[in-house]
């Protein structure tokens, strides 16, 4: 930065010519296209380009941390790069900034100052916060500007771009991505002014950048290696963001024939990079173009990248890998090197996603791997919120929905993130990706489908406060749920309402939050302190709650205000709080909790109101940041092992006196039959359960439920017999559940071997799912559970009663089977 | 050496290599049979060195082709579709979980596939098969208003293995601006494998990197080539 006048203590303008400056500041600055950029440290540093319009001369930054532009200083050009032949851009570098403040600036020349623009510089603590990360700008520019749209309404932190910000790489094409780039400015009225909050961007050499390995300090002034020069060293580098996260960009293209020097360059400053200052930040991202295995057959592997970086990402525990180049959007599992591939790793490794649509056509998504969760042809950014234990990992598809962030809403909330933003939904994850660290920092997919992945994590950065000289274990929420009184028998695991917990909501009336942590990873651990709650609080309340130890154990996919007991559940309160704000909140607990868990039985926390009906609404480990529970504690240097706590419904669970028990019942047998297809057995079928008149391609489809209902023999007196069905695929149609009138096994029943209509026996309810989610069915005035306990329980049949419209629910092979939910009076 | 030798080395071995070499003399280089005509916009034929054309004709198959452009038409070489078939009679809203097919009848009284899942930038939506199949036949590219997708072996008609490598699996010297990826066929319902097995069934696309089959997502961006028999043109 070339301070001409004033510094980073402000000191009024001195100078005549800045004077004169000021006195024609609202005149306007001949200058356009502007930009902002991080290529070193996004805490104190930032780079201003822009080009003029027109005729400017002498162009310089004014710039200062209020809207008070007395104040301000200035900051002249520090390098000025010509694009293409015609793309003149002056780069203003600015130093010593404060971390975490607004700064304000306008860009000067000789015609006075022109529009009022805003940044942020990222906090210097462990503050969270949002970037966004994408590629392939290069065509479409229809979808680029609905991207950049979008951009502007989420209101990030910063930018991740991949490359290929053109096609032709031309002065003309750049000209028009500058153009489209305004439209990421969000708009702000401050102190009765207009500004424009503008993003800062750290930029990644594309293939279609290949003609000029110097694009990215030509066009962005990025100088990664900070030598003040403009060449293809500038395609690779590494921004500190934050004590959270540390951003490597690296230049796939040095694979080129011709720039193997460069290349080695670049490796061997990744390897020390890693080595030297990876540790420096709790989660650490890559951004490269080419994918190590794009997943369009049309492009050929590059395994030299694989070659190149893919044992040093696991080894130096890079979290998330954003790729760029083949149009679609993918998520994989944690992955490690094997071989000259990936294979999914059992306990921690690198994520890698992509691939670049912004803008540029989608593509075939036709070449999964066997590490991959999902992929899609779409047009998408990720939108990555960074907290210190998680990553929550989105994809936005570009469309007008998206409700717009203020600059209020992003001040209030530093994780906040629009309404009716297009979210893809992935197979297995949802809408939200979670991840955490286990303790070689190695990312972890929290709740996904990595069935042997450990939901807990450790923290590199020690961020106790009480100084016990032990490490912090951060563990993620293995379960959580909320639970309300006025729908006792309803689970709400999943909900997109996230976690609650209310004296007397108008709609739910009083509601509790479950929470579990799984305690593997501290098993072996003993001297516990700085035991501490954090959630994240979404609408915040000025009423109390109280943290309860869970009296008994639930499960967060069958928890229902009626079955855990209601507010009975609720054991020895250890901490109360007052969430009067949003965002992230910690709370201090006992440390004999996580003893009496590891003693007694882990059943986990209730979050329940201590009076009034301002109600608090969280986010969960499905909607957004995951409840964690950091605990310092002593390990002994003893290993942890990977191990999931969630369990299974099917074996059934009771509680209650000895009189009266509840009990779940989860299906024994479940499996649907049609008629196209007679002899077919489709048990554990991907489409779960099916029932339909007339299905395309199975026929008519009946599902078959049976239920295990051996210990309830001196059961009487049936107060509840209540089926719950999970409804994925809706419909207006009537459906009939009848009883069985042959015998059969779900591993063997096919249409055929069941007899067609023939195993419809008496019809012994009906229902209408118009509607996906959980579905209830009142079995109990039929007396079929009494008729099974009797010695006949051959289940029951789900079948159309008219129309061709099928509904289709999860098995218990493909998500939450069928449940039976008895209470009666039993003996012992 | 002797005289008998000698006499062996001067005419006996240049006799068998001459027989050897008549013997195992390769197949002259075949030319590319010329099987395809140019066929202009408005359906006229053209000779081969010939242009601009819309469209071609196999004379083996009787089919007529679309070619591809990089005009930003409809027809740009560029643009990618999902799989989507609206019903010829009454409408019925799509499902509202794309990729999932509709439970009903044996019959086409819903709409199937995945709409406005591609790139293409002449629509307000983004692009599925049945928008460039609608304005195609509007347009009545090459006098034909029948254009439709093909079917798997008919676009297999037009895979030649003989390509560069690198280079799309097609006589690009009448079908250019063909790209290495897949084409929708006509088929679908067909059952989805691996990490698609959740979304049940998709349709076939050939590939014309390797001239393969494969089943992908209707809701995928897959190229198009669109295809009409009985024309007036290739018959």
């Amino acid at each position: 930065m070339k301070q001409f006048l004033g510094s980073n203590h402000f000191r009024l303008a001195g100078s005549a010519s800045l004077l004169m400056a000021l006195c024609a500041a609202d005149a306007g600055a001949a200058t356009k296209h502007h930009r902002l950029v991080w290529d070193t440290d996004g805490r104190n540093s930032a780079v201003i380009g822009f080009s003029p319009d027109g005729s400017s001369s002498n162009p310089y930054v004014s710039y200062g941390y209020s809207t008070n532009e007395g104040s301000w200083s200035s900051a002249g050009v520090d390098a000025s790069y010509t694009f293409d032949g015609s793309i003149n851009s002056s780069f203003v570098r600015l130093e010593n900034l404060s971390a975490d403040s607004d700064v304000f600036f306008r860009v000067c020349d000789q015609d006075g100052c022109g529009d009022r623009f805003w940044f942020k510089t990222a906090p210097a603590d462990n503050s969270p916060f949002v970037v966004i990360a994408g590629g392939d700008t290069r065509t479409g520019h229809t979808n680029r500007r609905q991207g950049n749209q979008l951009l502007a309404k989420i209101r990030p932190l910063a930018v991740m771009h991949g490359g290929d910000f053109t096609d032709a790489n031309s002065a003309s094409q750049m000209a028009a991505y500058l153009d489209d780039w305004e439209l990421t400015y969000s708009n702000d009225q401050i102190d009765g002014l207009s500004y424009k909050r503008i993003y800062p961007l750290i930029p990644t050499h594309g293939n279609h950048e290949d003609d000029n390995y110097s694009t990215l300090c030509q066009v962005f002034g990025a100088d990664f290696n900070n030598d003040g020069n403009c060449n293809p060293s500038d395609t690779y580098g590494a921004v500190q963001v934050s004590p959270l996260l540390r951003v490597y960009t690296l230049n796939s293209q040095f694979k080129n024939s011709g720039w193997s020097s460069y290349a080695t360059a670049m490796n061997n400053w990744l390897q020390s990079d890693l080595a030297s200052y990876g540790g420096s930040a709790q989660w650490r991202f890559a951004q490269y173009h080419k994918p190590m295995f794009p997943h369009y057959t049309g492009k050929s592997e590059n395994t030299i990248l694989h070659t190149w970086w893919a044992q040093d990402f696991y080894d130096y525990g890079m979290n998330l890998v954003v790729e760029s180049d083949t149009h679609m959007t993918k998520l994989t599992q944690a992955v490690e090197p094997s071989g000259n591939g990936f294979t999914t790793a059992s306990n921690g490794g690198t994520v890698y996603v992509g691939e670049g649509s912004w803008g540029a056509p989608a593509r075939s998504a036709n070449d999964p791997k066997s590490w991959t969760i999902d992929l899609a042809s779409i047009q998408q950014f990720k939108v990555i919120q960074v907290s210190p234990s998680t990553l929550t990992v989105r994809t936005a598809q570009f469309n007008t929905s998206a409700a717009t962030l203020t600059r209020a809403d992003r001040a209030a909330d530093p994780l906040a993130l629009p309404a009716n933003v297009n979210w893809w939904s992935a197979n297995q994850v949802g809408e939200a990706m979670t991840l955490t660290r286990n303790g070689s920092n190695r990312s972890v997919i929290s709740g996904g489908s990595s069935s042997s992945s450990s939901s807990s994590s450790s923290s590199s950065g020690g961020s106790s406060s009480g100084g016990s000289g032990n490490p912090t274990i951060a563990l993620a929420a293995s379960d959580d749920v909320f639970v309300t009184a006025n729908q006792t028998g309803t689970n709400y695991d999943g909900s997109n309402e996230g976690l609650l917990a209310d004296g007397a909501d108008t709609s739910y009336g009083q509601m509790m939050t479950l929470l579990k942590f799984d305690l593997d990873d501290v098993a072996s651990c003993g001297n516990f302190s700085n035991v501490t709650l954090e959630v994240n609080v979404t609408n915040y309340s000025n009423s109390s709650y109280g943290v309860f130890l869970a009296g008994s154990n639930w499960q967060e996919e069958s928890a229902t205000w009626g079955n855990i007991g209601g507010s009975g559940i609720q054991g020895s309160q250890l901490a109360s709080f007052t969430p009067s704000s949003t965002g992230l909140r910690q709370i201090s607990l006992p440390s004999s909790a996580v003893d009496s868990w590891l003693s007694n039985g882990n059943s986990g926390l209730v979050i329940a109101s201590l009076g009034g009906s301002d109600g608090v609404d969280m986010s969960s480990k499905e909607t957004g940041s995951t409840p964690v529970l950091y605990v310092d504690a002593d390990c002994g240097g003893s290993s942890s092992s990977s191990s999931s706590s969630s369990s299974s419904s099917g074996a059934g669970s009771s509680s209650g006196s000895s009189s009266s028990q509840q009990m779940i019942q989860a299906a024994s047998d479940d499996v649907f039959v049609g008629s196209g297809q007679s002899g077919s057995n489709f048990d554990g079928d991907s489409d779960g359960l099916l029932a339909d008149g007339s299905d395309r391609q199975y026929g008519e489809l009946y599902t078959l439920v049976k239920f295990d209902i051996s210990g309830t023999e001196n059961c009487s007196n049936f107060s509840e017999a209540t089926l719950e069905l999970n409804v994925t695929n809706r419909s207006g149609n009537t459906f009939g559940f009848y009883q069985a009138s042959a015998n059969w096994q779900e591993g063997s029943a096919t249409w055929n071997s069941v007899g067609g209509s023939a195993i419809l026996g008496n019809q012994l309810a009906t229902f209408v799912p118009n509607g996906t989610g959980t579905y209830q069915v009142d079995l109990l005035p039929s007396g079929i559970v009494e008729t099974w306990l009797s010695g006949s329980n051959t289940g029951l049949v789900i079948a159309a009663n008219s129309g061709s419209n099928g509904v289709d629910m999860t098995s218990k092979e493909t998500g939450q089977g069928p449940l039976l939910r008895l209470e009666a009076s039993c003996g012992n | 050496m002797k005289i008998w030798q000698r006499a062996f080395m001067l005419t006996v071995v240049p006799a068998a290599t001459a027989l050897a070499a008549l013997l195992h003399q390769p197949d002259f280089p075949q030319p590319t049979p010329h099987h395809f005509t140019k066929i202009d916009y408005n359906g006229n034929p053209l000779p081969h060195w010939s242009g601009p054309w819309a469209c071609v004709c196999d004379q083996r198959t009787g089919l007529l082709w679309e070619v591809k452009t990089d005009s930003e038409t409809i027809h740009d070489g560029l643009w990618t579709y999902s799989w989507y078939q609206e019903n010829d009679g009454e409408f019925v809203a799509a499902s509202s979980n794309p990729g999932t097919p509709t439970n009903g009848l044996g019959r086409d009284t819903f709409n199937i596939g995945t709409p406005n899942n591609g790139d293409c930038y002449f629509e307000d939506e983004r692009c599925d098969t049945a928008d460039l199949i609608r304005r195609t036949r509007k347009e009545q590219l090459c006098g034909e208003q029948n254009w439709r997708l093909p079917t798997t072996g008919e676009l297999h008609s037009l895979v030649f293995t003989d390509a560069k490598a690198g280079q799309p699996k097609i006589d690009t010297a009448y079908f250019p601006k063909t790209k290495r990826g897949d084409y929708w066929t006509s088929e679908q319902g067909e059952s989805l494998q691996k990490v698609y097995k959740h979304l049940r069934r998709g349709a076939l696309a050939v590939s014309f990197v390797d001239g393969q089959s494969i089943t992908i997502p209707h809701r995928n961006a897959a190229f198009v080539r669109l295809v009409t028999e009985n024309s007036k043109s290739c018959h």
